[in-house]
């Protein structure tokens, strides 16, 4: 396992604490993790509702290795947070304090609103539902538009945003809310998507580019495998690979280059899976970017026997991608926790002087990798053999500790020694210090740069990209080096099982929710869907209008009134892409 | 790997199944991406200096991967940190 095979902290058992809730009343209690049978559980006790286990990760070795530290640095960071928006005025803390509250130790990377809980499918596991809510949750674009200005207005604004449901594509507004973003400063504009606008036989193609001019960058699409089977059985509807091959088809002939395929893993119905969506995503690298695996998340009451039934971990994933890629892509040296590029990522922005991406996000929350295809052999390889990775993240964290100080305390030699000798003094010194900051960061680029050659193995087309990245940081060489390698990466969401504050604290993935007295509300996504969103949706819910029921683009609906009954709801949202039955499915895909 | 008959009728491929021509596809999609920011004129992909040490780099590391198989790894690791020593004086 890494570097650390043979060594002591390999060998002693786990065990740390924590705080988390109560499954049944969600109250905060005490957890433990421990190490029982060469996997890591989450043990804890409510003195209401007795004692739960619940299975954390089913790998203790590569559970130990994302927590592995040195003297040097750990794979746990604390982000620089944002200043909060809300005091944490509930004494029972974190997670009913959301959001965003002091407490918090990330910023925002990625930040989501939701544009509808209408959609084209009626998926059995999926929280945004209309028919099951019975009432429409769908922001205008005057609260889409307050949402998105929140964000950007942060000293550190998110830079990429994402549109999820629902089907955000049901809402004919869709490429207007794109450009809206595009407008506000978002770099990397993303829609999470089923595929619907995208596939229509009618319009998709023209839909697609559209979207793609008017500022889509990126899909994020369900795709749960390569087979119909599977698509029947996670979503019951039959024929869906056609429907997912109509989405990559039109993105390629609108040059929309960017997709990601993500994959609710779930066992024994779609693990099975993960070794095929990767070979999908090679055979079509000319618009696929990435693959982002989901193990599904539980709600609801189980027994600890369903549970052991159910749950799958990061772990697992990375196991199957291991079994299932011939040990190309193995859990022994392929996989790195998002949070491991943290200091990287601060010497790149710093040195090119753009915004910071940080992702400071818990170790247990994600783990990623890039393949890349070696020209020479023309095997697929995890980019980690390309580099010395754990000497340049021992070199980045160093190079980082020395010139931190240099982001908050530029040069100001010149202007303090002739700041005396009035204004001609002052302004003759701050050009010499201008000039003093430009040289200082000429060199600072060159050292770093020569830190990171010397611990890269390989030449080529890719590293050149790299090379570029690292000298600049802008999105051209970023994104030019992401279409010459393939992003997998698996994040675990929380449920109430597995809910570790932690966690919750430095969570980079925050909702933006326009809330009815004017404000925005910026809450964590594991938080949202495993507390707030029942009491939130409430707050925020509209009527189903006459022209909700007439229109996808439902842009006008009153602020909550009496809501009118399921059974209406859902007769009335179907004319307009709610699908009626599963069956017959057939024909509509 | 399949467990029940609606398993059977999957199909699964396995990374053994890489086409010919995948390098060449990968290698293809960054350079369709570098002309696309190109032609826009204000790419990082115009600026001179930056091309020139990219090419640098790019000869250092070729010169690099030779260097470091003919001394080996133990006195690799003795030339790694005495350069990190120096790029970490400040
Ligand atoms: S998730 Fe963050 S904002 Fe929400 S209560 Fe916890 S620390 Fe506060
Ligand atoms: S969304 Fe959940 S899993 Fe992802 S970073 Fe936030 S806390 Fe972690």
């Amino acid at each position: 396992m890494y570097h650390i095979d043979g060594s002591d902290y390999l060998k002693e058992k786990w065990y740390s604490k924590t705080i988390s809730v109560c499954p049944e009343c969600l109250q905060r209690i005490p957890a433990e993790y421990i190490e029982e049978d060469g996997k890591i559980w989450m043990v804890k006790t409510c003195p209401e509702h007795g004692d739960f286990k619940d299975l954390i990760s089913s790998s203790a070795r590569y559970y130990k290795w994302t927590h592995y530290k040195t003297d040097k640095w750990e794979f746990l960071k604390n982000g620089e947070a944002n200043p909060s928006d809300v005091p944490a005025t509930d004494p029972r803390g974190c997670p009913w304090n959301c959001g965003l509250c002091p407490e918090h130790l990330s910023t925002c990377a990625l930040a989501l609103i939701d544009l509808t809980n209408r959609c084209n499918m009626a998926c059995s596991f999926c929280y945004a539902n209309i028919g099951k809510a019975g009432y429409l949750v769908e922001p205008s674009l005057e609260e889409i538009d307050r949402i998105m200005a929140h964000f950007r207005s942060k000293p550190i604004p998110p830079p990429a945003i994402m549109f999820t449901g629902g089907e955000p594509t049901v809402r004919k507004d869709f490429p207007e809310i794109c450009a809206m973003a595009r407008k506000h400063g978002f770099k990397e504009v993303i829609v999470a998507t089923n595929g619907y606008g995208f596939q229509r036989k009618k319009g998709g193609l023209e839909f697609t580019k559209e979207c793609y001019e008017k500022g889509l960058d990126t899909l994020y699409l369900q795709f749960d495998g390569i087979n119909n089977e599977t698509y029947e059985k996670t979503r019951g509807i039959k024929n869906l690979m056609a429907y997912k091959e109509r989405v990559v088809e039109n993105c390629r002939k609108a040059e929309l280059t960017s997709i990601v395929l993500v994959a609710t893993i779930a066992r024994g119905v779609t693990d099975m899976e993960v070794g095929n969506i990767i070979q999908y995503a090679i055979d079509n690298i000319d618009v696929v970017r990435g693959i982002t695996f989901q193990p599904v998340s539980l709600c609801g009451r189980i027994s600890f026997e369903e549970m052991q039934d159910l749950r799958i971990t990061n772990a697992d994933v990375i196991q199957e991608i291991d079994k299932q890629t011939g040990g190309a892509v193995s859990i022994e040296n392929a996989w790195y926790p998002l949070s491991t590029i943290v200091e990287l990522g601060r010497i790149m922005s710093f040195l090119a002087g753009v915004e910071p991406v940080e992702f400071t996000c818990h170790p247990d929350c994600g783990f990623s990798t890039y393949l890349v295809v070696d020209p020479e052999t023309n095997k697929m390889v995890p980019i980690m053999e390309y580099f010395d990775p754990l000497k340049i993240i021992d070199f980045a964290n160093q190079f980082w500790e020395k010139i931190k100080h240099k982001e908050k305390e530029p040069i100001k030699i010149f202007t303090d020694l002739l700041g005396n000798f009035g204004d001609a003094g002052k302004s003759l010194g701050e050009t010499m210090d201008k000039g003093a900051n430009w040289l200082d960061m000429q060199q600072l680029r060159a050292r770093f740069l020569m830190g990171m050659l010397q611990y890269t193995k390989k030449s080529g087309k890719l590293m050149d990209m790299f090379t570029r990245v690292l000298l600049n940081a802008r999105w051209d060489s970023i994104s030019s080096f992401s279409h010459g390698a393939l992003l997998i990466s698996s994040m675990h969401f929380q449920d109430a099982y597995n809910f570790d504050v932690e966690r919750a604290k430095r969570c980079i993935v925050h909702f933006g929710i326009a809330m009815p007295d004017g404000t925005v509300k910026e809450c964590s996504f594991c938080t949202m869907n495993s507390f707030h969103r029942p009491h939130i949706e409430k707050l925020i819910a509209k009527e189903v209008t006459n022209k909700i029921r007439n229109e996808f683009d439902t842009t006008t609906g009153k602020v909550r009134g009496e809501i009118i009954s399921k059974e209406e709801v859902v007769s009335e949202i179907q004319p307009n892409g709610g699908i009626p039955e599963r069956k017959g499915m057939e024909d509509e895909v | 790997m399949p467990e029940n008959s609606s398993d059977a009728q999957r199909k699964f491929r396995t990374l053994t199944e890489l086409k010919p021509s995948t390098a060449k596809e990968y290698q293809d999609a960054i350079v369709k991406r570098v002309d696309y920011f190109a032609a826009t004129g204000t790419s990082t992909f115009n600026n001179a200096i930056e091309n020139v040490i990219v090419t640098g780099a790019s000869l250092f590391l070729n010169a690099k991967e030779k260097i470091d198989a003919m001394l080996g790894d133990e006195l690799v690791d003795k030339v790694h940190s005495a350069i990190e020593k120096i790029l970490l004086l400040f």
